[in-house]
């Protein structure tokens, strides 16, 4: 297999784990609890950005051709540890903002406004990120195994990412398939009877939001280093959309569903468009995955909007169960 | 017969105002335990805004709610339900995506396996209190009569058994208060026996409820004292047959 065909593969891989792990986030959130959560892309931003800071070395090395805030030049994991705190810390900064008083459509627009917001700051605050050009060589982890060879510290890397994900997806299943879980679909499903059963529902949309944000920036932490850079290009706030198609196509509340809808849309659908007969000019490509994503959003939530892989239905068995007396004249329809 | 022992609910001077309109305008009532009270009275008396405020869905601008000498008044939906007052709504509020089995099982207290860190550490102390809590909720199903329904979505049931859901998963909670928001609203005549019956055998068991019903009949069947409710003031708190002769309470009927 050539070096070429190698890296395409390696490539494909690591985007599917990093969308896969990011739509989790957002399925935890939105899929699970029914959090509209519009500015999801920034928590990824923030977790490549922090995991970039915290792997460079301070700006004024080599030549000083960009700024950024702070370059601490730490080794592997502390960048991508750093990345899930300071994404769960930004989390609970705009939980404790959007999701206390405001109603539910209210706090989507305020998220979508904050994700807009942060983009200008991010381009316009040259000395934060390097503006517009953003953040370039980030180091990559699997580089400091300096005895490997090119080909082999990128695998190393597919490596970290599949069992990242994998971990993902156990703490994914766990949390979604337990009575924690079933709160927080009664959060989703009727907020007022939940809150008349005894639970906080601020509380968990504030929990899983944390949570939420905490793998977006994982996955942008991820992403930054196998790039090697990380610009506000990269999360423009209709980002966010792509993932909530991802979700909705692979089935909303589900966790294999939505792993299977960010592989296809977040991966599937851009190799797509380069297989098409239609010639290479990116600018075309790029404009037909924005067409072909947004026809996808609308046909499932026209068609179906469970999703490919829809949220099971859960049936308990039980251990023994008395034959109970039904209220007399019980008619059952 | 009526069961007059210590209050399960004292409500002194409630009142609530939305924009200029008094909707509750000092309210006091006593709830004693072991009663089924009834609240009756013309539309727009009142009668959910004072559910609402006991439940704390509403917050009250003035009055005192004292549950079994503690003051709940102001305090959030959430923690009034922790402490033993559960509610059902006007419109049958099930969660309708989950099954019935789902829907009862979240009306039992908040067990283990209900926050972040159990659920993902403590798998089979949550897995043993979750059977448990699964088969004493099978039973109740079928007590209500609606074991084929167990692993039906709630969404897809009539109005009469998304009530029975509703209550079924009232009493999973095991309250000290149970509120009833008009439980016949939307119920069918084919249904309505069985809900009533179902009432009628929780207040025989020794639970206190309060409950909102415009059907009269009903309300003189089951409810021993009742609280007659016009234009957010009280009329008068007494058996049905007094509040039947009460000069008051025929002009707000005729006139409200």
């Amino acid at each position: 297999m050539s070096a070429a065909t190698q890296y395409y593969i390696a490539t494909i891989l690591v985007y599917i784990c990093v969308d896969v792990i990011a739509c989790w986030g957002l399925d935890l959130q939105f899929g699970v609890t029914g959090v509209l959560n519009f500015a999801f892309v920034l928590f990824q931003a923030v977790g490549a950005y922090t995991a970039a800071m915290l792997s460079l070395g301070p700006s004024s090395t080599s030549g000083g051709f960009q700024q950024y805030l702070v370059g601490l030049k730490l080794p592997f994991p502390l960048p991508i540890l750093g990345a899930m705190l300071v994404g769960a810390a930004l989390s609970g900064v705009v939980g404790l903002i959007t999701l206390r008083r405001l109603r539910s459509d209210y706090q989507a627009m305020v998220m979508l406004v904050i994700s807009v917001v942060a983009t200008v700051i991010a381009e316009s605050v040259i000395g934060l990120a390097n503006g517009t050009a953003g953040l370039a060589l980030i180091p990559n982890p699997a580089q400091s195994l300096s005895s490997l060879n090119h080909e082999t510290q990128t695998w190393v890397f597919v490596g970290l990412c599949a069992v990242l994900t994998l971990i993902v997806g156990i703490v994914m299943y766990a949390l979604v398939y337990s009575p924690y879980g079933r709160v927080l679909r009664g959060v989703r499903e009727n907020e007022a009877a939940i809150e008349a059963m005894g639970r906080n529902s601020t509380k968990a949309r504030l929990q899983v939001f944390v949570i939420g944000g905490m793998f977006g920036a994982l996955s942008g932490a991820l992403l930054a280093e196998f790039i090697g850079a990380w610009a506000p290009s990269e999360w423009v706030y209709p980002e966010t959309f792509v993932f909530f198609t991802a979700v909705i196509v692979g089935g909303r509340g589900s966790v294999s569903g939505v792993a299977l809808g960010a592989a296809l849309v977040g991966v599937g659908v851009q190799q797509a468009v380069q297989y098409l007969p239609i010639g290479g000019d990116p600018i075309v490509l790029a404009s037909l995955e924005w067409i072909i994503t947004g026809v996808l959003t609308l046909t499932f939530l026209w068609v179906r909007p469970q999703g490919l892989l829809p949220e099971r239905r859960r049936r308990f068995r039980s251990s023994t169960v008395p034959p109970a007396r039904a209220i007399d004249g019980a008619v059952t329809s | 017969m009526p069961v007059h022992g210590d209050p399960m609910l004292v409500v002194t001077g409630l009142a609530k105002s939305f924009g200029g309109v008094h909707a509750v305008d000092s309210v006091s009532l006593t709830v004693p335990s072991g009663s089924l009270t009834g609240m009756i009275g013309p539309n727009g008396a009142g009668k959910s805004t004072v559910l609402s405020m006991i439940a704390g869905s509403v917050k009250p601008d003035r009055g005192s709610i004292r549950l079994q000498g503690e003051e709940i008044g102001g305090m959030r939906s959430y923690r009034v339900a922790h402490r033993g007052v559960i509610r059902t709504f006007q419109h049958a509020s099930v969660f309708p995506q989950m099954t019935v089995l789902e829907n009862v099982l979240l009306g039992a207290s908040p067990w283990y396996g209900e926050n972040i860190l159990s659920a993902l550490a403590r798998r089979r102390r949550w897995r043993r209190e979750e059977r448990l809590q699964i088969d004493r909720g099978l039973s109740l199903i079928g007590r209500l009569g609606l074991s084929d329904h167990t692993n039906a979505f709630a969404g897809e049931l009539s109005g009469g058994q998304k009530r029975l859901v509703e209550i079924g998963r009232a009493i999973m909670a095991r309250p000290r208060l149970l509120l009833l928001d008009e439980p016949m609203a939307g119920v069918s005549r084919t249904l309505a026996p069985t809900i009533e019956a179902l009432i009628g055998e929780l207040r025989q068991e020794g639970m206190t409820l309060l409950l909102i019903e415009h059907e009269l009949g009903l309300v003189e069947r089951l409810c021993s004292p009742v609280v007659v409710l016009a234009q957010g003031r009280v009329l008068m708190q007494g058996e049905m047959d007094e509040c039947r002769v009460n000069p008051e309470v025929r002009r707000a009927y005729l006139v409200g």
